[in-house]
């Protein structure tokens, strides 16, 4: 009694709190939670008349399915390299370039660049490898010309395995990195001033303020963004890889979710992709649980 | 600026027509009335018109309405939501309206996730996927399309007279369980006229002095001067790209001719009627020597998925364009004008293998994608009245091919037909081809094109010449049949492993980054992927295909 009391008089004091996170709850429970059901469709023959639960049970098949697909490995090997290479350029760049910018007096030039920086976010993704192929097309594109004033024999870039994870990550750097070191610019304008005035009458240089300062400020927000990132390591949207990729490049082009457009959606095996979406949920799932555990043994910061 | 001024002109055009129309003599009769019967059915208002066994309207003005999901016109920047004058004058007819849910890019995946969800269907789909005929048979076991046998008995004249005419059609159309749950946008009339190859450009050619290539080693000269010389004369030798393909370096399967197949496609009959596939084959392997020599002396271009070659074309850098139906060839032309005023792309005859080689050329597949009827109709009975008059009527196939009498074209007091200048000089869309798909004419739901009609839009040029020289000449294509349940389990799980793999050989081998040594174990890894699976699925849809075009 004394317990239903009390939250119907904290009800009664926090409505307003609650109010505001309403808008929240529902989002979370309409678009998040309620799907959740589709799951089980990873574990029957769905058939779209039958719905959801009247599907025929079919246990593990679509995932043995998956795992017995003599390109599993490759896909495997494809994801996970194209992931981490991508974590490694494109999380330490926007650091950089946020630290750098602080760095910049003239406040109009800091703010030009910033701008400059962040445009190429809002280009499509189609544009963007449009113009990749241009520059670096085998005759008369611009970089292949500049190569091979070098002597580099003129090859199409498009073509070679081992050049499409450069290229991909490259120009998602390029497309990306201004617009990522926005929150990092944040968290740096938010740090006291007053810190860098004493640490300069101890007569601290700039590398000193950005080591000593800056950085640690800072470490918490690049924490939780690292760990956010590696959550969603393994979601590669196919749209970008199906621009990019062709036959040539498969062997390092060709991951679970070009696969799965390829062979669930294109062919209407709707259980089988969804199979594998939630065993790379779940593979997501174990990546964010470690770094999240290994953040907070190591620096006490964590996103719960 | 340009759409709207389109807009301007179709609308005054269409003023003045009836305006005309108006002025002699206050009644309006539409233009198809003299080949139509009238009779009078109690309670209709207006005119009322048997077509082949068809009577229409098939109801009140608007008193029906249908949805049709699927792709929207192929004219850039029009849509049928814009109300084009084609499907306006459908609506006139037939008294139903059609309410266009089409979508321009990624419709695929629109269609997958709204046929999956199962919520606000459409009466009418175009069915995915498009690149294999699985979803016929997904759809209509999930219970999303439904049997139209009994309502095309009953309702359709006109579809039940293309069945007659085409029992190739009606064989593509019949699900393993007997039943049709959807209809084939159909080829088989276009396709006697229109060759899908190479052309050439017969300027560089004339430049060097060549002669039109016949055998593969001709060809191989040709490609081979063209890439040395300066084919297109602009003071610079190594700009030109003797071979580009459009569509990825898979279309050099056209070369097959040129080494013993008879066909453009990897599926294959022999003698016996026993189904092949040429990739597992030994001649195969003598066409993958042969492009990886060309590729490997910079015959063929690196540009594998076929980005570049219209700009390339447009550069006067392609000799070669392998392969495009015929109509393609005078746009190629067009392009590589505004560069090269010589650009003369010509037709190429089919590479053989030696001097009596006698390969022909295959015709381009004879259909194009499903469209069916949903369980969510709520009247089929109007929606198959509606698609025999725009698939299969007289009438319907003039809108469909011609466009609107007085607007698109004009009919003399002989019958025959001369496109006006809106077709035929119009500013936006030079081609012939886009201008009548910009008022709705030629569009994408109920395929059934007309060679009759593509001729006469190509009237007088070298497309025409082109066709002409093919049309008796050409092959019938390996049939695309509908699969059982059990084949579509195993073709779904085999082929798009399998096809990667094959896929990704092809290119290995042509480009060079896998020896051709290995080409025994190639072979042995597509047979122990499933590869023997799936041509006796292929074999078992050929036997049915026999058995029912028999008939």
């Amino acid at each position: 009694m004394t317990a239903i009391k009390s939250l119907k008089k904290n009800i009664k004091r926090d409505w307003m709190l609650l109010l505001i996170i309403l808008p929240g709850v529902i989002y979370f429970a309409v678009f998040c939670y309620g799907p959740m059901y589709g799951i089980l469709m990873a574990f029957k023959d769905y058939n779209i008349s039958k719905g959801v639960w009247g599907s025929p049970w079919v246990g593990l098949k679509h995932f043995k399915e998956l795992v017995q697909s003599v390109y599993f490995g490759r896909l495997v090997k494809n994801t996970f390299l194209l992931s981490i290479e991508q974590l490694l350029w494109s999380f330490p760049i926007p650091i950089a370039f946020a630290l750098l910018l602080n760095e910049i007096k003239n406040k109009h030039f800091q703010r030009f660049a910033q701008t400059a920086a962040y445009l190429p976010h809002f280009v499509s993704v189609v544009v963007v490898v449009g113009i990749l192929k241009d520059l670096l097309s085998s005759d008369g594109g611009v970089i292949t010309q500049v190569l091979s004033a070098f002597g580099v024999a003129p090859k199409n870039y498009f073509n070679l395995p081992g050049a499409f994870r450069p290229l991909y990550v490259g120009s998602g750097v390029w497309q990306e990195f201004g617009w990522n070191s926005i929150i990092y610019v944040a968290a740096i304008s938010g740090i006291d001033q007053q810190m860098y005035e004493s640490a300069a009458l101890d007569g601290a240089g700039k590398w000193q303020k950005l080591v000593h300062i800056t950085l640690p400020s800072i470490a918490p927000t690049i924490i939780l963004l690292l760990i956010l990132n590696m959550g969603n390591m393994l979601n590669i949207g196919y749209e970008k890889v199906i621009l990019m990729y062709n036959s040539a490049t498969y062997s390092t082009a060709d991951i679970f979710s070009t696969y799965v457009y390829r062979k669930g959606l294109l062919n209407a095996q709707y259980s089988f992709a969804a199979a594998v979406g939630l065993a790379n949920s779940l593979i997501n799932i174990v990546i964010l649980l470690t770094a999240n555990f290994t953040a907070k043994k190591m620096t006490d910061t964590s996103i719960f | 600026m340009n759409r709207n001024k389109i807009r301007r002109t179709v609308s005054a055009i269409m003023g003045t027509a009836m305006a005309a129309m108006i002025a002699t003599g206050g009644v309006v009769t539409p233009a198809f009335a003299e080949e139509a019967t009238q009779v009078s059915l109690e309670g209709a208002t207006g005119t009322v018109y048997d077509l082949g066994g068809l009577s229409l309207p098939i109801c009140q003005p608007g008193e029906v309405e249908l949805t049709y999901m699927g792709n929207d016109t192929w004219c850039a920047g029009v849509s049928y939501n814009d109300g084009l004058p084609v499907q306006e004058e459908i609506e006139k007819r037939t008294g139903v309206h059609i309410k266009w849910d089409t979508y321009s890019s990624d419709v695929e995946t629109v269609l997958q996730t709204r046929l999956a969800s199962m919520e606000g269907l459409p009466d009418m789909v175009e069915i995915p996927p498009f690149d294999s005929n699985v979803g016929v048979d997904t759809y209509s076991n999930n219970g999303v399309l439904i049997p139209l046998n009994d309502l095309i008995e009953q309702y359709a004249p006109n579809i039940q007279k293309l069945f007659e005419k085409y029992p190739a059609l009606k064989a593509m159309c019949t699900s393993s369980d007997g039943n049709i749950y959807g209809l084939a946008g159909w080829w088989g009339d276009i396709n006697d006229y229109v060759p899908d190859y190479l052309y050439i450009r017969q300027d560089w050619m004339d430049n060097l002095g060549l002669e039109m290539p016949k055998t593969v080693d001709e060809l191989y000269n040709v490609m081979k001067a063209f890439k040395e010389q300066d084919a297109n004369g602009n003071g610079d030798p190594n700009d030109e790209i003797p071979v580009a393909t459009k569509n990825g370096l898979k279309q050099l399967y056209y070369l097959m001719t040129g080494f013993g197949y008879d066909t453009n496609s990897l599926w294959y009959t022999d003698a016996d009627g026993g189904v092949h596939y040429a990739a597992v084959e030994d001649n195969y392997k003598e066409m993958l020597t042969f492009l990886n020599k060309c590729y490997s002396e910079g015959l063929i271009s690196d540009d594998l998925d076929g980005t570049q070659l219209t700009q390339n074309i447009t550069e006067d850098k392609v000799g070669i364009v392998c392969h495009d139906p015929a109509d393609n060839m005078a746009s190629s032309d067009d392009l590589a004008l505004t560069t090269n005023p010589n650009c003369n792309y010509q037709f190429m005859p089919v590479i053989q293998k030696d001097e009596n080689g006698t390969a022909q050329m295959t015709k381009r597949s004879l259909t194009w994608h499903y469209y069916g009827i949903t369980s969510a109709c709520e009247n089929p009975e109007a929606a198959i009245k509606w698609i025999d008059y725009v698939y299969a009527s007289e009438d319907g196939r003039m809108l469909y091919s011609y466009g609107v009498e007085g607007l698109s074209y004009e009919k003399d007091a002989d019958g025959n037909i001369s496109f006006t200048d809106l077709i035929t000089n119009n500013e936006t869309y030079t081609s012939a081809f886009s201008a009548l798909r910009s008022i709705g004419a030629w569009p994408t739901y109920f395929i059934d094109d007309s060679g009759e009609a593509f001729m006469k839009i190509f009237e007088g040029t070298k497309v025409e010449t082109a066709c002409k020289d093919a049309y008796g000449n050409m092959k019938d294509p390996f049939p695309e049949m509908l699969g059982t349940a059990e084949e579509s389990e195993v073709y779904t799980s085999v082929w798009p492993d399998l096809s990667t793999y094959l896929d990704e050989m092809f290119t290995s081998f042509v480009i060079g980054t896998e020896s051709l040594d290995n080409f025994d174990s190639y072979v042995e890894t597509a047979n122990s992927m499933g590869m023997q699976d799936i041509i006796n699925i292929k074999a078992d849809q050929y036997a049915r295909y026999q058995e029912i075009v028999a008939q």
